[in-house]
């Protein structure tokens, strides 16, 4: 593994995770983590999709005139959503209707598009795909961390397995929009207090 | 790179790029689209039995061969209705109704026996509550309180009432008391209409 690549794994998970470092895809994140399965779909889709994007928008980087770039990457993101939705609809079709309108809501998720214009349009191919995976999964995992806490005090569960027993009282406020705005806010405050030490020893500041 | 100035050079790159892509997603759409018609005509088949009160398989297979035994389709108005048969005689009716719920439409299926006297079953097709809460109603606990209702047309009281109302026959979802309202009067207003005016039309048959 060269320097690059365990850079660009470090930065999408870690240090530019999407989620609670650039704020980005914040509504699908607070829509599906009520449930850890809903969560980990959405993350393997976003992690298909934002790889593959990345992937052709760097194949077609120069052949892209620069003025229609934003044009282009919207029709091969949506392609990829659409085939996420119809591959969710035929093998899954529980899953799709859990999921509902989100899935074809990625097409809208920030994540992607940042990628695909910083990224993606200025890198070659390998490292436009590794970079669209480490993204995608830094998206999973936060939201997989959310909805671990989320279906565990709201349902008693995780993955839809009972952990807590019959006499647990179910947190209903966790699976609320509110329990989702509570989980973010500490999510993402946990991370600027790790993160706040590291860019004040001589970092840029905002 | 001049080439990138042009004019025409955008304009053909969008239009080639959107082809291949349409194309491309056309094909899938095309090679998908008789197994999603698949899956969500499965879907309502095991949703039908459920009403019925007929077990069924956890396989595709097993759904389909025990819905072609049991129900028949048949139309009246330009709507379907299916019709539960034992041995060719008919031993129940159910119809696929649907309402407003507190978020946004709720469809289900009302199953009745052979001469309407029953309320044989209930199950929900889709809706759009609030997980955990209003999105209880698909849970099996709710819907079997639904079994074997008796119904009566002369009565002034509503169908189904809830507990501890007098004459109530089934419980609310606490903690979810829009959705349970919202439901319980989809039910009635159809139950109405069917005995009122579908009954008829159905047993003429």
């Amino acid at each position: 593994m060269n320097k690059k690549t365990k850079s660009i794994i470090t930065m999408g998970i870690w240090q530019d995770n999407a989620i609670f470092r650039q704020i980005l895809g914040i509504c699908s994140a607070l829509a599906v983590t009520n449930l850890m399965i809903n969560s980990l779909v959405m993350g393997l889709g976003l992690i298909f999709v934002t790889a593959f994007s990345e992937l052709t928008v760097s194949f077609l980087r120069q052949y892209t005139p620069k003025h229609i770039r934003m044009m282009v990457q919207t029709l091969i993101i949506s392609a990829y959503v659409i085939m996420v939705d119809i591959f969710l609809k035929a093998f899954f079709p529980a899953m799709s209707e859990a999921l509902g309108p989100y899935v074809g809501l990625i097409i809208t998720n920030c994540i992607i598009m940042g990628r695909c214009e910083s990224f993606a349009q200025k890198n070659p191919p390998g490292y436009a795909f590794l970079d669209g995976m480490a993204s995608g999964a830094g998206y999973a995992i936060v939201l997989l961390i959310i909805a671990f806490v989320r279906e565990l005090l709201g349902f008693g569960s995780i993955f839809g397995i009972n952990i807590l027993g019959e006499s647990w009282v179910s947190w209903t406020l966790m699976i609320m929009p509110p329990g989702a705005f509570f989980m973010l806010a500490i999510v993402i405050w946990i991370s600027k207090n790790i993160f706040k030490e590291k860019s004040d020893n001589g970092g840029v500041k905002a | 790179m001049a080439k990138k100035k042009k004019v025409l050079y955008p304009v053909v790159f969008m239009i080639i790029i959107t082809v291949v892509f349409t194309s491309v997603l056309a094909i899938i759409n095309e090679v998908s689209a008789e197994r999603i018609q698949q899956q969500s005509k499965l879907k309502e088949q095991s949703k039908v039995l459920y009403a019925f009160n007929i077990e069924y398989g956890e396989t595709g297979a097993e759904i389909i061969r025990q819905y072609n035994q049991f129900i028949e389709e048949r139309k009246a108005d330009n709507q379907t209705y299916y019709v539960r048969k034992s041995n060719d005689d008919i031993t129940g009716y159910a119809f696929k109704i649907e309402g407003a719920g507190l978020w946004g439409g709720i469809e289900a299926i009302l199953a009745f026996n052979q001469d309407f006297s029953n309320l044989t079953g209930v199950s929900f097709l889709n809706h759009s509550e609030t997980p955990g809460l209003g999105g209880r109603i698909d849970e099996e606990w709710f819907q079997e309180q639904f079994r074997d209702i008796s119904l009566d047309v002369n009565s002034t009281d509503p169908y189904l009432i809830f507990k501890p109302s007098t004459g109530g026959n089934v419980d609310t979802i606490s903690g979810a008391t829009s959705t349970s309202k919202a439901v319980l009067n989809i039910f009635n207003q159809n139950i109405e209409v069917i005995l009122t005016e579908t009954k008829g039309d159905v047993l003429d048959e």
